[in-house]
């Protein structure tokens, strides 16, 4: 379940990502920080609220630099949603 | 003793900020209405640590027991009240340049406390002060356009004050956001026209300078991660009281609040500012022997 979970969020970041930066999914490397990517710290709060209103619960925006790739944020994420009990099937459709 | 020209934030750009209405600030600070970094040594919730906050810089003004103490910055009065209720000090007098926060204390009529809408610089006090304490109101002592020259000048003109009011060995407690590994040309836009305008932060280079031989610095401790625990602590009980917000101040400024909260979280958190708790001691004119 969790990892399911991990990679249900792994995808929808790699597709919000590909968005902000407009370059294809496919180019967008989940291990790669996410200042690399030239993310700052208003893309952080506005990445953390998307994603939070994607997942039905508040995030700090302070996890993207606690875990700062998608790979780490999503894995953290799933374990914690898996650990407060939230279901998978909250999860809705990728960013337009 | 005359006025100074306040070299700060004017009372205009403060009430921008800090009189947007009691009742929002009432759904997201604690219940003794401290707007700054609290003190999490040891502490769970929100109350407790304002308090242990609040009592640190009681204890580092030494003004415990004393006659007469002046909170520069005083906010909605959690330490004017504090000082009075529970550390034995007979007559408590506050500084703000929020008319808010004024009213609000003469509301409470707290024995000895006293609140005036008034600038440091134009304090002209009847007798000395034993202690000052001023938590989280330097950040408004400079202003972003002043060459470096005039900002540590306006800073030293802050101390030079203080030092005239306290008695020999007096003690000033002072609580700050400092800059740490930014500096001016990272001051955010969203920050400087939308949140606190005509405000700048100091170095803590620049406090030394601006106090050195007026003052010791006895002690000193970077609290940053505490603040970045507080900014998100109010976030999370301001989305709380999402709705009521809302209808008190407008969505758009509920979602200025909530992002501005976030991106100060992550400022303390990955240290480009820090929060400085300094405690300095009146120093005496140097005499030959």
């Amino acid at each position: 379940m969790s990892k399911q979970q991990q990679d249900d969020i792994e995808n929808w970041l790699s597709d919000l990502i590909a968005e902000i930066l407009e370059i294809p999914p496919s180019k967008v490397d989940r291990t790669k920080r996410f200042d690399r990517y030239g993310l700052d710290s208003v893309a952080a709060v506005s990445v953390t609220g998307m994603l939070g209103k994607h997942l039905g619960r508040d995030l700090d925006a302070t996890a993207m630099y606690d875990y700062p790739t998608i790979s780490t944020l999503s894995r953290y994420l799933a374990e914690s949603m898996e650990a407060e009990g939230i279901k998978a099937e909250s999860m809705e459709g990728a960013p337009q | 003793m005359s006025t100074l020209p306040n070299p700060g934030a004017s009372a205009k750009a403060i009430q921008f900020h800090y009189d947007i209405g009691n009742s929002f600030y009432a759904l997201w600070l604690d219940s003794s209405l401290t707007y700054s970094c609290a003190l999490w040594d040891d502490h769970d919730t929100l109350e407790a640590a304002q308090r242990a906050k609040i009592d640190y810089h009681i204890e580092k003004s030494r003004a415990r027991g004393q006659a007469r103490v002046l909170d520069i910055g005083c906010g909605w009065g959690s330490t004017l009240h504090r000082l009075t209720s529970n550390a034995g000090v007979r007559s408590a007098t506050g500084l703000t340049l929020s008319q808010e926060q004024a009213a609000y204390i003469g509301q409470q009529r707290w024995p000895g406390v006293h609140a005036h809408v008034e600038s440091w610089s134009d304090h002209v006090p009847s007798a000395p002060y034993d202690a000052i304490i001023s938590i989280g109101a330097f950040e408004h002592f400079a202003k972003l356009d002043q060459s470096p020259k005039d900002k540590i000048e306006g800073y030293r003109g802050f101390f030079r004050r203080c030092h005239e009011w306290l008695p020999p060995g007096g003690c000033l407690s002072l609580q700050t956001m400092a800059y740490e590994n930014s500096t001016r040309a990272d001051f955010s836009p969203f920050f400087a026209s939308q949140i606190f305008p005509e405000s700048d932060l100091p170095r803590l280079s620049e406090i030394a300078s601006a106090s050195e031989r007026l003052f010791e610095i006895v002690s000193m401790r970077n609290d940053r991660a505490h603040y970045a625990r507080t900014s998100l602590e109010w976030r999370r009980r301001l989305l709380r009281r999402r709705l009521e917000a809302v209808a008190l101040i407008g969505e758009d400024a509920v979602a200025r609040y909530d992002k501005y909260l976030q991106l100060w979280a992550i400022g303390f958190h990955i240290g480009t500012m820090g929060l400085l708790r300094l405690q300095f001691r009146k120093l005496e004119p140097a005499r030959l022997h």
